[in-house]
């Protein structure tokens, strides 16, 4: 490009033999000092991967479609229900309800569940690059619930149903029947897109069962390629 | 005086062959020599646009932004009448686009890749045209797994 610069500078100095010159001269310099100018920015996809699950309530500083920031929460939420002694046993499942008051999605603010009836569970994982394979949510399910005297109630006989208000066609996280212990998978997420689901617990009521309070942990994992 | 009359016609129709030769060429487009183009940060850290994803698989727009100190050597059009062009060439990883905003040389804009688009009107005062813009790039994330370059042109037609 210098070789363009100097010719024309004589150019503009002298008449008109002279930009026929650099005419000339100017059109072979753009065919061969082209491809030496241009300018270049490297793009660089910086701390791009990011991975979010909530299991009932969860935390962010506002609806994400208004800018809102996913935050960490540690609460452990409980899902129960207290059975009569009259109907203990008698087939009829019993529903289960939440103290998570996780009814409105951080997506957009949207009524999405209907607490205490169900408990939301969502999620998404970042990454750049093509389409991985999914991230796997499992439930770590203990064999049983167990109350204070070590009763037990088979984790099997727990279930739940899968829906989200406004949801029509097949669910993220659909219904299931915990394990007797082991590890479970609940749901899968595609890379890159926001998932949610709400869960409807029940109690299959077919046994029965010493009086006592009967508790068990679930916990939730997300593992994303 | 017969031959003579059709001397004259031959040099009429020569001459006009070569008017409509001229006339009919392509303009040509020459690539500016931008060599005194300067990054203020020529590593551009891509980020997501939005934190969270969409509930379907369109959130994955990532953004970045870096400042050119650009300097175009227009020299040879001094006095002249130009247009010019940026340029951003079809390129890997995919398809990205850009938008821009100047100081007020040249003129700000937007632009997809493959495509150019006007960045200065006008009569050549000066030997170079320098400006500081501020690039915002965006590109799909699902295109990009590791840095990589991304190449500019400013271009004039002749």
């Amino acid at each position: 490009m210098h070789t363009m610069l100097s010719t024309s500078v004589r150019g503009n100095a002298r008449g008109s033999r002279t930009r026929l010159h650099r005419t000339i001269v100017g059109a072979a310099c753009a065919a061969a000092c082209g491809s030496a100018s241009g300018f270049t920015a490297t793009l660089n996809p910086a701390s791009p991967q990011t991975i979010y699950l909530q299991v009932g309530v969860g935390s962010a500083t506002g609806d994400y479609i208004n800018g809102g920031q996913m935050e960490r929460n540690t609460t452990i939420n409980t899902v129960s229900v207290s059975v009569s002694a009259a109907a203990v046993g008698n087939g009829t499942a019993q529903a289960m309800t939440t103290n998570s008051t996780a009814a409105v999605s951080y997506w957009d603010g949207y009524t999405y569940c209907s607490v205490p009836g169900q408990m939301y569970i969502g999620g998404f994982f970042r990454t750049t690059g093509a389409t991985t394979s999914p991230a796997q949510v499992t439930a770590t399910v203990p064999a049983a619930l167990v109350d204070a005297t070590g009763d037990s109630l088979p984790f099997a006989k727990i279930s739940w149903t899968s829906s989200g208000n406004g949801d029509s066609g097949t669910e993220i996280f659909p219904g299931g029947t915990f394990v007797n212990g082991g590890t479970q998978t609940v749901g899968t997420m595609s890379s890159n897109t926001w998932n949610e689901s709400c869960w409807t617990f029940s109690l299959a009521n077919n046994g029965m069962l010493a009086a006592g309070s009967y508790t068990g942990t679930v916990l939730y994992t997300m593992t994303a390629p | 005086m017969t031959p003579l009359r059709s001397a004259k016609a031959g040099s009429f129709f020569l001459g006009l062959a070569f008017t409509i030769f001229w006339g009919g060429a392509a303009a040509k487009s020459v690539i500016l020599d931008d060599s005194g183009t300067q990054a203020l940060d020529p590593a551009v850290a891509l980020h997501w646009k939005s934190a969270a994803p969409n509930r379907s698989a369109d959130g994955n727009l990532m953004v970045g932004t870096t400042i050119f100190r650009v300097r175009i050597n227009v020299a040879p059009w001094l006095k002249r009448n130009a247009r010019i062009y940026l340029l951003l060439p079809a390129q890997q990883p995919g398809p990205l686009s850009v938008s821009w905003t100047t100081q007020g040389k040249l003129l700000p804009g937007q632009l997809q890749s493959g495509n150019r688009t006007l960045v200065y009107s006008g009569a050549i005062t000066q030997p170079f045209l320098e400006d500081e813009v501020t690039f915002q790039f965006n590109v799909n994330g699902a295109l990009v797994k590791r840095a990589f370059p991304v190449n500019f042109q400013f271009v004039m037609d002749e």
